[in-house]
């Protein structure tokens, strides 16, 4: 008889959690094999807006949604979906867990139709899924509330084992009301955890756990993901997504925009690499402004200048001699050593998620987030952008 | 492409649920639901009110000193029942709007219901658990205290209903408070916010429980029938077709059919108050159940 691993730690210890997953993941799926376990085809739905004056109730009109979205998730991965609110990263969740009809496409798990346009929306037992911010009310405790949701997956699953592994073991029998936040979160993510999904669909997980738990989550979800489960993990906390995902899939006006590696966005936006320079004196705007563009500049004392910026494209007329960055460094740094404010720092610095976020929406850092027009969706996706070719966008 | 994966099989992940299963399935979730809401703070508000208004009632009615206004004479077992299904009307009707208004509503608000219905049971399943469960939080006690009523009522005076008599009342009583349930779970489904489901769910119930003379009142006027005198014949007519629009007036239409006097006061054509009794069991229920399916 196969010994199948058992609960070992919990999320508020941070350590080994994905192994104790229902207590009941066996060894065998340890072995990941990469293999599209979910493919999104052509989905696309449009939320329906009432009218104004509710006597006219038939004239509705069509709002934001979503558009010919295809997605291939494998096995194993852990994919962040970023993009500014109403992008229709949560739209996308509710149709992929069963909430939302898709009105064209269809969904497939490990190559079989798991729900398709016209049909109506149902959950699937290979997928878990965690809301954003559930303020779990109302009668009943965190043993009840899981028992409930458990019975309506038919899950077999050990409710305790599920509310030890998320830290919540202490607060099992309390009422709902008196949770914190954080606890709310944990028991949305038990419930997530029901019945070992292979796929999990998590909407700002992050939101309302202590750092602590945040590590012991970090650490759940590459648990999860070295025994082959699939996690699609949508958060606005940027910085701490692009710590731990493996794909990134970036989603503006209801369509995706860009997807894959932070190294392939990077390659595909043409952000180009990005450099940090510090130098001694006064900062030297003329030459850097020469050889480099996006000159950000940075904190540091008074008597030096510190920078970061990307090269002038090699296509730039005033530096189409320099084929190679190298040179091109070289050159400057010479220039500068001659001005009189040589730099004693050049370092490669990559971009971060944010400013590749910035980039594929062509909205400046600081508006994501910001953006009000959630009312109309209009189609993005351009054959010739590189990062639209398999995206299955379309000119409208 | 989309011709080639249209041709792969159905996900073998997603195995239908076998009718059994699913009715077992559907117990559990009623028995959880039952479990979760059968002791609320709510529950122990209602439970005295009912006690009041049901064992009072039975009490105190089938008393042969008590003297009614209106000239009313309860002089046999059902005829008391009778009478006190008014009571239910105004105490577990008015339970039930408690106990379901919010029973989406809340849900919906505060995200639990994305949870629920990204689980793997089937939309109209969940809706069922949800509807009898809601049901049963209120029906459960309210049959209990009507037994107890009746044992009352043989106490005061020493006759007992009889069996089709009985039935007929706790199947009145079960299914007046069923199409409540499913009217207040509706309601709850539109409603937005709290404060709609509120609105929604109270105003219907004093729609039919207190306002519905009103309208009645408004459509005899409409047809040109004389509302000076309520006991005329032509109007107490019309009352049996308008209350057919109303679950109390069908409620009490059903338990009219057998009342043997001239209490209720109206001839009540049996076959329209069973198609009404059909329509209001199956009406509410269908849309509420639509609607859970395109939330």
């Amino acid at each position: 008889m196969k010994k199948k691993c058992l609960v070992k730690v919990s999320i508020d210890k941070g350590e080994d959690a994905g192994s104790a997953m229902g207590g009941e993941v066996g060894e065998s799926q340890s072995k990941v094999s990469r293999n599209p376990l979910l493919h999104l085809h052509g989905i696309g739905f449009r939320y329906r807006i009432p009218p104004q004056n509710p006597i006219l109730f038939w004239r509705h009109r069509f709002g934001p949604g979503v558009h010919d979205i295809d997605l291939q998730l494998e096995s194993g991965q852990i994919v962040g979906l970023v993009g500014p609110n109403g992008a229709g990263k949560t739209t996308l969740m509710e149709i992929l867990v069963g909430i939302i009809p898709p009105s064209s496409g269809q969904i497939l798990i490990a190559g079989h139709i798991a729900l398709s346009a016209g049909e109506l929306p149902r959950g699937n037992s290979q997928i878990g899924f965690m809301p954003e911010q559930v303020r779990w009310s109302g009668p009943g405790t965190p043993r009840s509330a899981l028992t409930w949701v458990s019975t309506l997956r038919g899950s077999q699953s050990d409710v305790q084992k599920l509310l030890n592994l998320v830290g919540l073991k202490n607060r099992a029998d309390d009422p709902l009301d008196n949770l914190s936040q954080g606890m709310r979160q944990r028991l949305s993510l038990a419930c997530a955890l029901l019945g070992e999904p292979q796929i999990l669909i998590l909407d700002e997980p992050m939101n309302g756990l202590d750092p602590v738990a945040q590590t012991a989550f970090r650490n759940l979800l590459h648990q999860l993901a070295k025994k082959g489960h699939t996690i699609l993990v949508s958060s606005h906390m940027l910085a701490e997504l692009e710590g731990f995902v493996d794909r990134i899939v970036v989603m503006h006006r209801g369509q995706i925009i860009a997807k894959g590696t932070m190294n392939e966005l990077e390659e595909s936006l043409e952000l180009g690499i990005k450099y940090k320079f510090k130098g001694i004196g006064k900062l030297p705007e003329k030459i850097l402004s020469n050889y480099l563009s996006h000159i950000e500049p940075q904190d540091c004392p008074d008597d030096e200048w510190a920078i970061t910026a990307s090269l002038s494209q090699p296509h730039n007329s005033k530096n189409s001699m320099y084929k190679n960055q190298n040179m091109l460094i070289s050159k400057m740094v010479e220039e500068l050593s001659i001005s009189g404010a040589p730099p004693y720092l050049v370092e490669v610095s990559h971009h971060n998620l944010s400013s590749i976020l910035a980039a594929a929406t062509g909205m400046e850092s600081s508006e994501i987030g910001l953006e009000l027009d959630e009312h109309v969706m209009i189609p993005l996706a351009l054959k010739s952008s590189p990062t639209s070719s398999d995206n299955g966008g379309e000119e409208e | 492409m989309t011709s080639k994966l249209s041709k792969n099989p159905s996900s073998p992940l997603t195995t239908p649920l076998t009718p059994p299963m699913r009715m077992q399935r559907l117990m559990a979730m009623v028995g959880q639901y039952l479990k979760l809401h059968f002791f609320t703070t709510r529950s122990m508000v209602l439970w005295p009110v009912l006690a009041l208004f049901i064992l009072g009632s039975c009490w105190g009615l089938s008393d042969p000193e008590a003297i009614l206004p209106g000239g009313i004479n309860a002089d046999t077992p059902f005829e008391v029942l009778f009478i006190a299904s008014g009571f239910i009307l105004l105490s577990a009707t008015l339970g039930v709007v408690l106990v379901g208004f919010d029973g989406i509503s809340r849900k919906r608000s505060s995200g639990a219901l994305a949870i629920e219905l990204s689980q793997t049971t089937h939309r109209q399943d969940y809706g069922l658990a949800l509807l009898l469960g809601t049901w049963g939080v209120i029906a459960i006690p309210t049959l209990l205290l009507s037994c107890i009523g009746i044992t009352l009522i043989f106490v005061q005076m020493g006759l007992w209903p009889s069996v089709a008599e009985i039935s007929l009342y706790l199947l009145a009583t079960s299914l007046v408070l069923l199409w409540y349930a499913a009217i207040q779970l509706l309601a709850s489904s539109w409603a937005e916010d709290m404060g709609s489901a509120i609105a929604i769910g109270i105003g219907t119930w004093l729609v039919f429980t207190l306002m519905w003379v009103l309208v009645t009142v408004v459509v005899a006027g409409l047809l040109g029938v004389d509302v000076s005198d309520t006991s005329n014949d032509s109007y107490l007519q019309l009352t049996t077709l308008v209350d057919l629009f109303s679950p109390n007036g069908v409620y009490q239409m059903l338990l009219e059919l057998q009342l043997q006097g001239d209490l209720g006061g109206r001839t009540v054509n049996s076959f329209q108050t069973w198609i009404a009794a059909l329509a209001w069991t199956v009406l509410p229920i269908w849309l509420y159940l639509r609607r859970l399916c395109r939330i």
